[in-house]
């Protein structure tokens, strides 16, 4: 039966939106994080993704399986697409709400792409040296390292000058900032690596990360090379949740002031 | 109009109010030099507050201001060597030294001379070892040197300007002590001490050397008493640095505005304007007497105004938004809970938000009082924060989520008390639509805020989200503002299970806030706090303890009506 089906579709739906189910679902991710955070002071954040933010499972004492942070975010995916199918309302008061409930879905698929798509490298230039090779991180982590896995970046890249600032009469930093030459083909160009001023080539982003100083004085500077083809989709997901969360609580707003503001009667 | 006139003339009772300087004559140009300190160009009279402040613990020594006790240890050394002025907290710090007498409490710098060789010697190698080792003595004791030092720099500051004494002729042993002269041109902008620049003599441009002797003028002018030369002496010392420098790095009234701000010193006046505000609340509960309730809006307001002018005084002087440190998240989070009190209580015409704005206005500026004690408050920058349009949007936005999560959960409170006298009150119910609101405006903004911090993490650090404590933090306060409005919805919780969760949001907000910051751990640790750990646990403790009480006493009254009705 056509229509018997349909039902029962509706009923799973109905369940798998299940308020109950987010509620328990988010109090898991709640706690997910606390242990996670906790983890991270004692072992440091590429041990606490490993383990905690990027497990399907958990192994409490190496032997109790406890469901992982992306277990948790599927179960909250599903339970907010069948939430936006089936259960909230497509009423212009809810529309705030609505887009909320986009924008979420958005940064949950959003992050699961960027989590298998996007690549991480560091590249360690000193002054005058230049280079188009960059290793891949967290290989040091692990022990014995094993050589660090390298990578080929479509410019190569030269350290001209290695620049901090300091406040006057401080020990607190004021800027830190790279002078570089790209080299891509047979055309070259300048270009300044700050913090917060990144440099970005096509899909590749290089943020100044940290700098070093040998005995002999001569300075030496990281770059983070992140390659992240994904990385406009948390873009558009905030987009979403700024407005739906504006909208919705100006409305509520509006609503309840316009109930409850007492004795006042407009002539 | 009788109220306003009243309280117009309390407010001027207060910003008149300080404490008075014991010194022969104003010292007005003197507080208003500029000093280079920590990489801030600031007035020598918040220099001078933070030297005692760090030295003694305390913002005035023996009835004199800081600025009044600066100008006597500069220019007549040899009258302050009695004063009480080293603070020392660990008893064993004094046996250490090889000295007499028990441990704690102020001392001296004549009773400290005889152990002065032990501990410099003591200092250097404590300093030498790794610093996490150190023990609270240890550190004590360097904390305690560091001081003593600074003292005896600041002694022989005017070494050269007191007649028949001989200075120092070795310009590296001269003390750098206060950075009054800019030496203009040199390429890390350092400024020099008096003796310092002193003992470089005919090696320093004309100009500079005018002001070297300008200075010993003026410290002249002091041991005479003679008020309108020492005027005239620093009047002319400071217009000749400033036009010296390039236009605009020294503001005149910047530095006046800044002096203005510490004397008036504005957070403590709203505190107790704050309390004022709530102890006529109170009376005007015990009493019934609801005209009171007025005059605490009133009082809210004035102590608000106050707390504004800081906040913008502050903005003015370093020239960048409200949130910049943790001591001005405490600051403007008071300041946000205070204007939702207002609000809330303008519009409800109700106690209520006199009663929350107060008690948050109150209760962070205090928690802000107790960490200004770690030094500068308007320190300079670190070089990941130096982004003025997401350090302002952010911050603030995140801030004002704290605000609304802290003010659902202290409305939180009167619910459940509200309960607990009379369940199922309309009063109560009245209350935690407020409650509701407060904590939808919290999950909105911090959810904004989060959001933006993605965005910054995302330009400057090259990820959107790194799973840092702090981020963690900020969603923990997401998800447990989210789980109670899903869960109310689901039917799971009432207006108590709100009202004791809206509680348990403070607790989270006070973790995100100030307890990652414990962990020490991640790109957003940079703001420390030393000896907060114990208070937040008591705090956490307290609120369990609260809720679990309130909670199961509820449970035991709602069984009670239930047999009530039941036996009816």
């Amino acid at each position: 039966m056509n229509e018997r089906r349909v039902q029962r579709l509706h009923a799973l739906g109905r369940s798998l939106a299940s308020l109950k189910l987010t509620v328990v679902s988010l109090l898991l991710l709640g706690l997910l994080v606390i242990a996670g955070t906790v983890y991270q002071a004692g072992n440091g954040v590429y041990a606490a993704q490993r383990e905690i933010f990027g497990a399907w499972i958990i192994w409490l004492f190496g032997i109790v399986p406890l469901p992982g942070l992306l277990l948790i975010s599927i179960l909250l995916f599903i339970n907010l697409l069948a939430a936006v199918i089936f259960r909230l309302q497509y009423r212009w008061r809810q529309a705030g709400l609505l887009l909320v409930h986009y924008g979420l879905l958005l940064f949950l698929s959003g992050g699961f792409f960027i989590a298998v798509t996007a690549q991480e490298y560091f590249l360690t230039l000193r002054e005058g040296e230049s280079s188009h090779v960059a290793v891949r991180v967290g290989a040091e982590e692990t022990l014995p390292a094993p050589p660090p896995e390298e990578v080929f970046l479509p410019i190569e890249i030269k350290l001209l000058d290695f620049e901090k600032t300091m406040h006057p009469g401080s020990g607190i930093p004021r800027s830190f900032s790279s002078r570089v030459e790209i080299v891509s083909g047979n055309t070259s160009r300048r270009a300044v690596i700050s913090m917060n001023r990144p440099l970005r080539y096509r899909d590749y982003t290089f943020y100044q990360s940290s700098y070093a100083e040998d005995g002999m004085g001569r300075e030496s500077s990281t770059f983070s090379v992140v390659r992240n083809s994904g990385r406009w989709l948390p873009y558009i997901a905030s987009a979403l949740l700024f407005l739906g969360l504006a909208g919705h609580f100006l409305a509520m707003m509006a609503a309840a002031l316009k109930k409850t503001r007492p004795g006042r009667v407009r002539p | 109009m009788k109220k306003i006139i009243v309280l117009a003339m309390l407010a001027c009772w207060l910003a008149g109010h300080e404490a008075r300087a014991a010194a022969p004559f104003p010292l007005e140009p003197f507080r208003r030099l500029a000093v280079l300190e920590q990489g801030r160009k600031k007035p020598l009279d918040t220099y001078a507050r933070n030297l005692l402040k760090q030295f003694s613990g305390r913002s005035t020594l023996n009835g004199m201001d800081a600025c009044a006790w600066l100008a006597r240890v500069l220019f007549v050394p040899d009258e302050t060597l009695e004063d009480k002025l080293f603070l020392i907290n660990q008893p064993d710090v004094l046996a250490a030294l090889g000295m007499e007498g028990d441990g704690r409490g102020r001392f001296s710098y004549a009773q400290l001379r005889p152990g002065l060789a032990r501990l410099h010697e003591l200092a250097f190698r404590y300093t030498e070892q790794d610093e996490a080792s150190g023990g609270r003595v240890e550190n004590e004791i360097i904390r305690l040197f560091y001081n003593v030092s600074a003292f005896n720099s600041l002694l022989h500051a005017f070494h050269f300007a007191r007649p028949g004494e001989t200075a120092s002729g070795d310009p590296r042993r001269a003390p750098p002590l206060p950075a009054l002269l800019p030496l203009a041109g040199s390429p890390d902008e350092q400024w020099l001490g008096p003796a310092q620049a002193f003992a470089r003599g005919s090696s320093l441009p004309a100009a500079m050397q005018r002001e070297i002797s300008l200075l010993a003028q003026a410290a002249q002018a002091y041991v005479q008493a003679d008020g309108s030369d020492f005027k005239c002496a620093l009047d002319s010392f400071s217009r000749s640095v400033r036009n010296r420098l390039p236009p605009g790095a020294i503001t005149p009234g910047k530095l006046s505005l800044e002096v203005f701000y510490n004397r008036l010193d504005p957070f403590f006046k709203a505190e107790l304007i704050y309390v004022l505000a709530l102890l006529l609340l109170i009376f005007s509960l015990a009493l019934s007497r609801t005209h009171l309730d007025r005059w605490g809006w009133l009082c809210l307001l004035l102590g608000f105004l106050f707390h504004t002018f800081g906040l913008a005084a502050r903005m003015l002087i370093m020239n960048r938004p409200p949130v910049t440190n943790l001591y001005e998240t405490f600051i403007f989070v008071a300041w946000a809970g205070a204007a939702m009190g207002l609000l809330m209580a303008w519009w409800q015409k109700q106690p209520l938000g006199i009663l929350t704005g107060a008690i948050s206005g109150l209760i962070f500026l205090v928690i802000a009082g107790r960490y200004s004690l770690d030094g500068d408050t308007m320190g300079m920058l670190a070089a990941v924060l130096d982004s003025n349009l997401w350090l302002a949007t952010h911050v603030v936005t995140i801030s004002l989520g704290y605000a609304g999560c802290v003010v659902a959960g202290i409305i939180g409170h009167v619910v459940l008390v509200q309960e607990l006298l009379d369940p199922r009150s309309p009063a109560a119910a009245g209350t935690a639509r407020s409650m509701y609101a407060a904590l939808a405006f919290g999950l909105t903004l911090t959810s904004i805020g989060t959001v933006m911090g993605g965005i910054w993490a995302d330009q400057s650090w090259g990820r959107f989200w790194g799973w840092d404590p702090k981020e963690n933090g900020a969603l923990l306060i997401i998800i447990w503002c989210a789980i109670l409005f899903h869960a109310r919805l689901a039917g799971w919780i009432g207006q108590l299970g709100m009202a004791a969760g809206s509680i348990v949001a403070i607790i989270t907000v006070v973790m995100a806030w100030f307890g990652v910051n414990l962990l020490g751990v991640g790109l957003h640790a940079y703001g420390f706090t030393s000896g907060a750990a114990r208070g937040l646990l008591a705090f956490v403790v307290a609120e369990l303890l609260f809720l679990t009480v309130a909670l199961s006493w509820a449970k035991k009254k709602s069984q009670a009506g239930a047999a009530d009705t039941g036996g009816k």
